[in-house]
């Protein structure tokens, strides 16, 4: 069964972009569109990877990433940051939120596929 | 002026028997209070004035003369201009000597003054005041405008990106022919397309980075940086790009050489900026050497290309802004006109400097410096400078110290040169289980400090519980060539432990939180 990687962005056609190429790379991608969305869907279907945009009107990016660390059901999902903050404390912020890898936006495909596929073998 | 009625006096020690005994030290008394009370008149700093009731300058003492640049006779019997209004303060712009503008407070009592109703005002300087509370303010409104600026620069930053990324995707997609097959026409259009949206990202990020200098946001953050793996490490970014113009890359570096003191994603940016324009300008088969030398107290960097050089017109030009000498030169992508502006602005912020050689048509070598400080330098810069970021943020600052608990009987024992490698064993330990690169460790005299800004002190004792668990497990290792070492750990955590950084490391070094491990070569057989 195909790895399903839970796409948590507020920016539809970005969200689009990259499901549409996660399906071509064999992946399901499942979408949210902010953050409450984003942490309902993690508890419910369990996704193999998020894939998590940080700058989000309600709760930001490092809140959901915290609560998702924090609760069982989430914790050991492996959280990417896909984030256009031009931020310099950027990663450290991530990291202390729990996340794993940090890419910015604009990304080259084959980085964010790459780092995908290192954590979802 | 002020007048003392004598008349009265001498008539009333007449009167009296006692004192007209004493008549001659009367008229001391009156000529001392005499004095006492010119004397504060004159010596006061306050400004005194009485006008009377048509607003007439009957007296003025000497500081209220200084205070508006005038001489008795120019204040006395002259309209002073200003209404008195009893009991209320009034303030005052003058223009003082120097051009500067200067604040009076001015206070008015009613008095009676040679038997007429007249006013004496009271006047104190309150220039400085004022100029604190006008400083005061200043700050404060420049403060505000950092952080517009600030959150100014994020957002531009976060709106230029995005739209950035899904387009840059989607053409990713096309390119990639998810959706169907493409000709060669549509490929090459959208390769353009592709070539275009990173260039506008390029320069997105560089002016991000100018405006961050610009505002002074640019975080300065400094650890110790191994100068030849940033520069291999930077080398590695254009092996393809130099492939594919047959250049030749190469790195010539001596076997030992010191830390230096800066940030290395910053030293990487510098390396990057250089050896991208050395590849750049310089034609197919030429060669591009980066060189890495020690100096008295500095590293020396250079990036050296046979290409197509700087005129000489053009060199002072070169690290302007948009500055691009020849367009057309270089060919693959556009640049920014920005990357030597950033590079040194860079160069300048981590102390260094740097500079070009270069002749038309032979090549360029830019070279740039960063300064090597000594370890108790670094030591305090960043004790101080994490103490300082803990208090302009409200956050922590945690040290960790190792030491021998004793340190003459191993010195005896082992000698300086295995002790000495004990101690670079334990910083290499203690530097794997760090996780952030803000973290910091050194080998600091007899002791290894490991440094944790912003750290908690609940943080600071998981770290030192992972750094105890690697440190134990290097010591079991070595259990049979260093038995007899004991080791001690102290934590101290700046502000619940200690109040500046002296207290901090002596709250580390001795702090009754220390573990000790003992190292004995029996110590799995006694388990």
């Amino acid at each position: 069964m195909a790895k399903k990687i839970l796409v948590i962005d507020d920016e539809p056609e970005l969200v689009r972009a990259i499901t549409v190429r996660f399906e071509a790379s064999g992946y399901k991608a499942i979408p949210a569109f902010d953050g409450q969305e984003g942490i309902a869907k993690a508890k419910k279907l369990k996704p193999d990877l998020i894939l998590l945009d940080i700058i989000m009107p309600g709760m930001d990016g490092y809140e959901v990433c915290r609560r998702l660390k924090a609760d069982p059901d989430t914790k050991n999902i492996p959280v990417l940051i896909l984030t256009a903050s031009g931020q310099r404390d950027l990663e450290e912020k991530c990291t202390s939120a729990g996340g794993n890898i940090v890419i910015t936006k604009p990304f080259d495909t084959e980085d964010l596929l790459a780092s995908v596929n290192k954590f979802i073998k | 002026m002020v007048k003392i009625r004598r008349g009265s006096q001498k008539r009333s020690a007449r009167k009296s028997k006692l004192t007209s005994v004493n008549f001659k030290d009367g008229e001391k008394v009156l000529q001392s209070s005499q004095y006492h009370l010119r004397t504060i008149f004159d010596k006061n700093p306050d400004g005194m004035i009485v006008v009377d009731n048509k607003g007439v300058v009957c007296f003025a003492n000497p500081a209220a003369e200084s205070f508006f640049g005038l001489k008795k006779n120019q204040l006395l019997k002259h309209p002073f201009g200003v209404p008195a209004i009893d009991g209320e303060a009034t303030e005052l712009n003058i223009l003082q000597k120097d051009g500067k503008t200067g604040t009076l407070q001015m206070r008015a009592v009613q008095i009676e003054w040679d038997k007429k109703p007249s006013h004496l005002i009271l006047i104190h300087d309150i220039t400085m005041i004022r100029e604190a509370e006008r400083l005061r303010c200043e700050v404060d409104e420049r403060r505000k405008l950092d952080q517009l600026k600030d959150e100014f620069i994020g957002t531009v930053s976060h709106e230029l990106r995005t739209p950035l990324a899904t387009i840059k995707e989607f053409v990713s997609i096309l390119l990639d022919e998810v959706p169907g097959k493409i000709n060669v026409e549509q490929r090459d259009y959208l390769n353009i397309t592709r070539g275009n949206i990173d260039r506008l990202g390029r320069i997105v990020t560089d002016l991000l980075d100018i405006s961050k200098i610009e505002a002074k946001k640019m975080a300065i953050r400094k650890s110790l940086v191994d100068i030849v793996g940033v520069a291999k490490g930077s080398i590695s970014l254009f092996k393809a790009s130099a492939g594919a113009k047959n250049i030749t890359l190469k790195l010539l570096f001596p076997e030992r050489l010191p830390d230096v003191y800066a940030d290395s994603d910053r030293v990487t940016q510098i390396f990057t900026n250089l050896i991208h324009n050395a590849i750049k300008f310089t034609p197919s088969n030429g060669k591009v050497t980066v060189e890495i030398k020690p100096g008295k107290k500095e590293i020396e960097c250079s990036v050296k290309d046979n290409g197509i050089g700087i005129a000489p017109e053009n060199k002072d030009k070169l690290f302007g802004r948009f500055m691009q000498i020849d367009r057309s030169a270089g060919g693959g992508p556009k640049g920014t006109g920005l990357g030597l502006s950033i590079t040194k602005e860079l160069v300048q912020m981590y102390g260094g400097k740097i500079w070009v050689e270069s002749e038309l048509d032979k090549g360029s070598k830019f070279t740039f410096t960063l300064p090597v400080l000594n370890s108790q330098t670094i030591f305090k810069e960043y004790i101080n400078n994490g103490i300082k970021d803990a208090v302009d943020k409200g956050s922590a600052f945690s040290i960790v110290i190792i030491s021998f608990n004793n340190f003459k009987a191993v010195f005896k024992k082992l000698g300086k040169e295995p002790v000495n490698q004990i101690l670079s064993d334990l910083e290499e330990t203690a530097k794997k289980t760090l996780r952030r690169v803000t973290d910091m460790v050194l080998k600091y005299k007899e002791e290894v400090v490991i440094l944790l800004p912003d750290v908690k002190r609940e943080d600071a004792f998981a770290v030192g519980s992972r750094i105890e668990d690697a440190v134990r497990a290097y010591f079991e290792q070595k259990k049979d060539s260093l038995g007899g070492v004991k080791i001690k750990y102290g934590i101290a955590n700046f502000p619940d432990d200690a109040g500046n950084s002296e207290e901090l490391i002596k709250k580390a070094r001795d702090g009754r939180e220390s573990i000790s491990i003992k190292v004995s070569p029996f110590k799995s057989k006694q388990r």
